[in-house]
């Protein structure tokens, strides 16, 4: 049987004002867990919002899970009101993940909340066998750079408010490395218009990429088709794949990006 | 005290009275990594059509207060595969099999009737929610006549035991169970999800790009515990009750009000063990209140 079941919260740490960091008890039976993997965590045990909210490991060691939360609705704002010490009801390790591939030339894409799950990849990719590049892009202050910073060869910074950083997209620096760097493997999580133009950069270069997708989900494992990517199918064909099973980690060419 | 908890829903024998409503429970293949199937009474499967069927494109989902409008659009892999891939599985449990089936007319209603009468199903539930081709569209279970064309027609298509979904969106209940009941079904399931709509306020569009969906959830239980009421005291055939079950008082609130037994749907969502859950709580229930056999329950309204 998988994990559905409690654990206690033994750290909590506010990064912004509306970006908290949660650290979990490591239950066994959660098993094996892989960076780009989520739980499905019930918000409140008052059961309203009544869905579980699907939320990304951003790190993890053999006692504790970390999860980084941007407050957005009713149901974050209840999952950052919990206090240390209170126990939350989750289940997971859910979705695939990351698949870590043996790679000389790494790089790895965040884009806002997205970094969250970039970090917990970053702190298990192996070392030092690979050189990690790293493009992070915020809105306002960075956050949870950190862990990039003190593991990756070269890290730029995007912000699209705050001084003393780059200005843009981070495409941009995408589009210039590529030039000069041979990337075995691109990851990245992001807003949606961020992963489509990161996709159609890296499959015009031939360059493989892992892009961690987000959808509004129910379930979580896979049975009630509520959250679905659009992928490849043959040569001329799609089909609607499960975002929460047989994702949420879908490389590059294979996802089709609607334009709305 | 040992509890009875087998129940008869007019051929159809389950050995409790809990089942998964289809649409929420796949083939049951996600939730057996949570819980043991086979404690069980059914499981209704995803609702199937002749040929696969890939579902809707772009947002699927809507959350609201203490439900969800569904918009996914029957993605299923088709009654063939049905057949060859999941009824295998699902045979390897204790429990019974509702194969819920789906059609853009009449003529394919009876087609998949025929095939599963062929195949190893325990139970054909026809869903008559779905569009009317035919009609303009129109759901086949809101307008008396088709339902009266649809029900005796599958009804002569298959000797498998007969269930028949009724949907909420209309306006008299009451008198579409009759028709069905009069057409020969063995057994009702009420209801289906209430037809609903939400609006992203910032887009000024529908959240749902279908425009509207069904609505579920502990938000619809009050609307489905009335009509499953109403349909007790109109028909005679056993009822499999549903409509935002989340607990067991929720399930033996709609035994009260006249089902038979009862199915548990979006709740699978939000508590994987909804069903083991409600069933232990229902098994208290009877401790508590002296029944013997759960069927005493049914209708045992004062």
């Amino acid at each position: 049987m998988r994990f559905d079941g409690f654990s206690k919260i033994v750290d909590k740490d506010w990064i912004q004002d509306d970006v908290v960091m949660i650290s979990i008890e490591r239950v066994a039976e959660m098993g094996e867990i892989i960076p780009g993997q989520f739980f499905n965590i019930q918000a409140s045990a008052a059961g309203y919002p009544m869905l579980r909210r699907p939320i990304s490991v951003s790190g993890y060691d053999e006692k504790t899970v970390t999860f980084t939360v941007k407050v957005l609705g009713a149901g974050t704002k209840q999952l950052s009101e919990h206090r240390v010490g209170e126990v939350i009801k989750l289940m997971g390790p859910l979705g695939n993940g990351f698949e870590r591939v043996k790679a000389k030339k790494v790089l790895i894409i965040g884009g806002g909340i997205g970094v969250a799950p970039m970090k917990g990849l970053i702190e298990k990719l192996e070392q030092p066998s690979s050189e990690i590049d790293v493009i992070l892009g915020f809105k306002d202050h960075p956050y949870l750079t950190d862990s990039f910073r003190t593991r990756c060869q070269r890290l730029a910074l995007f912000s699209e408010t705050i001084s003393g950083f780059r200005k843009g997209y981070v495409t941009e620096a995408l589009e210039e490395w590529i030039k000069t760097t041979a990337y075995e493997m691109v990851y990245a999580c992001g807003p949606l218009a961020m992963l489509r133009r990161v996709a159609k950069t890296l499959n015009e270069a031939g360059v493989p990429v892992q892009l961690l997708m987000e959808e509004k989900m129910a379930c979580g494992i896979g049975a009630c088709l509520v959250c679905t990517c659009k992928t490849k199918k043959d040569d001329f064909n799609f089909k609607l794949s499960r975002m929460c099973k047989d994702g949420p980690m879908f490389y590059g060419s294979e996802v089709i990006f609607d334009e709305n | 005290m040992k509890t009875n908890l087998c129940v008869d829903l007019n051929g159809l024998v389950l050995k409790n009275p809990v089942t998964t409503a289809s649409g929420t429970y796949g083939f049951g293949r996600e939730y057996g990594e949570y819980l043991d199937l086979s404690l069980l009474g059914a499981i209704s499967v995803k609702g199937l059509t002749l040929e696969p069927r890939e579902g809707n494109e772009g947002v699927r989902i809507a959350e609201t207060p203490m439900g969800m409008i569904n918009s996914v659009g029957l993605q299923n892999p088709g009654v063939h595969a049905f057949i060859e891939h999941e009824i295998p599985f699902l045979r390897s449990h204790d429990l019974k099999i509702i194969a819920n089936i789906n059609g853009n007319t009449i003529e394919e209603y009876c087609e998949m009737a025929q095939i599963l009468d062929h195949a190893d199903v325990d139970s054909i539930e026809l869903n008559i929610s779905c569009p009317n081709v035919k009609n303009g569209g129109l759901a086949f279970g809101t307008n008396p006549k088709v339902v009266q064309e649809v029900v005796s027609r599958v009804r002569k298509s298959t000797s498998k035991h007969l269930m028949v979904k009724l949907s909420p969106n209309v306006t008299d209940i009451k008198e579409i169970a009759r028709i069905v009941e009069a057409e020969g079904a063995d057994c009702l399931s009420l209801i289906n999800t209430v037809s609903g709509m939400a609006i992203d306020i910032y887009k000024r569009r529908t959240v749902l790009k279908r425009g509207s969906g069904g609505l579920s959830g502990p938000a619809i239980k009050p609307i489905a515990l009335k009509l499953v009421n109403d349909v007790y005291h109109t028909v005679k055939i056993p009822i499999l009750g549903m409509g935002g079950i989340a607990t067991h008082e929720d399930a033996v609130e709609f035994l009260l009000a006249g089902a038979s037994a009862i199915a548990v749907g979006t709740a699978n969502f939000s508590n994987p063990k909804a069903p083991v859950e409600i069933l232990e709580g229902i098994q208290r229930y009877m401790v508590q209140m002296g029944y013997s056999s759960v069927t005493q329950i049914t209708g045992d309204l004062k």
